[in-house]
């Protein structure tokens, strides 16, 4: 797998279009009917909707990290669901897709954790 | 534009010039409303709800008007406990508490024993008690009955050019304005507090309570109804209906009413739900009873209508019930109530990211730079990507390092990073996990 372009970020996200799909990705189950790229504390999740789509999360990542990858068969949107401050959508045609959410340090426990709104 | 046609069952063609400068004013008002700070008027709320329930042909609720969102929650929780045990037979719910308070004297030896048992059982009941006995036959039958028929019959009477051009001067503008400041605090707050003290509640039963007022009012829950009904409360937000905090759908559906001109039969019943909307805060609807909540005494928001105070709580119900929020954020109570407890290092590496912000600003970013003894290892000209800083942390022995850029939104973020990382670039591609090499910054950010 290759990323082909570093496409943008919205929050502690960031989006790359990449050339496959890679092996040792497992499914990822939909909550409440959403498929959520990035979770927050408060509810204000980043999510993926497209009329066809997959999302898969890699079996391994970075210490601290999540990465989620998306089969887009038809356009998509990855949107902010916060009433204020919001980060605006992001907008994709068909494609392969990654998203890596931001991790960040704690110097306390020395360890890397992802981060957290 | 295609031909405007006003009607009293139809309304297409888009809207006019003037009948958005109407809808412009007509939204102020339920932001107003959405906003408004007087008491609630028993007899003007009384009969609103009266009526909603009239509207679905069910019998007269027994009303209850409370003080906060917060004893809305509990009372309502232990009321459908009660109400369900007695209908179903079951008086356990009722001697809940005598039977809790005698097991609380043993409950520490076999706590995790019991609880487990305890909570799937009180889970149970209290789903069947709050969702089969009200969901269906209140909730949902009240809100068929009224706001969602005269939605349906609005659409059916309009077209999609004048719905959309009256819901963007409507209900958007309502929406945006109210939404952040009052009715996603308020649901958060609620929510959080019928979890998070529900469970330390429950939790704490052998333990004297800390004497905050969600945890005392999951006690007084607890002391009513039992486990049993702390789990009913849990489950308030399935039944209810948001009253002034919903403002932005009453104003897009009394729009086509008030300016468009629309009559439709409909809107008899629909009249309790926009009393109701005006007249009153959170509600919870039951068979037997309905528990309305008072509007909040003080509600503060910053210039983007974000809840926002300086100096005191953004939201306070009148039975002292507060919440505190930094530009839209909530943060703890003793940040704003007790500045000093609040310092630097609590501030630069505390957990929650949004929260972390708020505290650096509440700190000042000037301060925790002088008291960390910081100094910028390394700068990007681009504030998105930020500067590298190093601070001398409390109890480290080593400086710690950290990020501070922009995000798009333009709001200010420290991030850290592990002590070897030497340049901005280097840390960035930490932060997304990439090596260096295949690290590239974003062209977009939101």
């Amino acid at each position: 797998m290759k990323i082909l372009e570093t496409l943008g970020a919205q929050g502690e996200i960031r989006i790359f279009r990449v050339d496959a799909m890679p092996k040792g990705v497992k499914p990822l189950s939909r909550e409440n009917g959403q498929l959520i790229i990035g979770h927050s504390e408060t509810g204000h999740h980043h999510i993926l909707e497209a009329e066809r789509v997959q999302v898969f999360e890699a079996e391994t990542a970075p210490e601290g990290m999540r990465v989620l990858y998306a089969l887009l068969e038809s356009p998509g949107e990855l949107k902010h669901l916060r009433g204020h401050d919001t980060h605006a959508p992001h907008s994709f045609e068909p494609g392969v897709y990654m998203f890596r959410t931001d991790r960040e340090y704690d110097p306390y426990a020395e360890l890397a954790r992802r981060v957290a709104d | 534009m295609s031909k405007i046609i006003r009607e009293k069952n139809k309304a297409h063609g888009g809207i006019t010039a003037e009948e958005k400068t109407r809808m412009d004013e007509h939204a102020k008002l339920w932001i107003t409303r959405a906003m408004r700070t007087a008491p609630i008027e028993p007899d003007k709320i009384i009969s609103a709800i009266e009526g909603i329930y009239a509207a679905a042909n069910l019998k007269k609720p027994r009303i209850v008007i409370v003080p906060s969102p917060l004893v809305m929650a509990f009372a309502y929780g232990a009321s459908a406990a009660i109400w369900y045990s007695r209908k179903n037979g079951k008086s356990d719910a009722t001697d809940a508490a005598t039977r809790d308070a005698t097991r609380a004297a043993t409950r520490d030896a076999t706590y995790d024993a019991t609880r487990a048992a305890t909570h799937d059982a009180a889970y149970a009941a209290a789903y069947a008690a709050t969702d089969d006995a009200t969901y269906d036959a209140t909730h949902a039958a009240t809100y068929d009955a009224t706001d969602a028929a005269t939605h349906a019959a609005t659409r059916a009477a309009t077209h999609a050019a004048t719905r959309d051009a009256a819901y963007d001067a409507t209900r958007a503008a309502t929406h945006d304005a109210a939404y952040a400041a009052a009715y996603a605090a308020t649901d958060d707050a609620t929510y959080d507090a019928t979890h998070a003290a529900t469970y330390d509640a429950t939790r704490a039963a052998t333990r004297a309570a800390k004497g905050n007022a969600e945890e005392l009012a999951a006690l007084a829950c607890r002391g009513l109804a039992g486990n049993f009904g702390v789990e009913c409360a849990r489950r308030w937000s399935n039944v209810y209906q948001g009253g002034n905090m919903w403002a932005g759908y009453d104003c897009y559906l009394t729009a086509y009413r008030d300016i468009l001109g629309l009559e439709l039969r409909e809107h008899a019943a629909y009249a309790h739900w926009e009393q109701a909307a005006i007249h009153g805060g959170y509600r919870v609807m039951h068979e037997e009873f309905c528990i309305v909540s008072d509007f909040p005494e003080v509600l503060k928001v910053d210039d983007q209508n974000r809840p926002h105070c300086e100096t005191g709580p953004s939201h306070r119900w009148r039975d002292g019930w507060s919440l505190y929020h930094w530009h839209g954020v909530k943060i703890p109570a003793e940040w704003i109530e007790n500045k000093k407890s609040l310092d630097a290092k609590t501030a630069l590496t505390w957990q929650n990211i949004e929260q972390r912000r708020a505290a650096l600003e509440i700190v000042g970013w000037n301060n925790v730079l002088r008291e960390l003894k910081a100094r910028v290892i390394d700068e990007h000209p681009d504030p998105a990507c930020g500067s590298l800083v190093e601070v001398q942390l409390p109890d480290l022995e080593k400086p710690s390092r950290f990020i501070r850029a922009q995000c798009g939104t333009k709001r200010e973020f420290a991030i850290g990073v592990p002590p070897e990382i030497k340049t901005v670039t280097a840390a960035q591609a930490w932060l997304t996990g990439l090596p260096e090499s295949q690290f590239e910054y974003p062209s977009i950010r939101t």
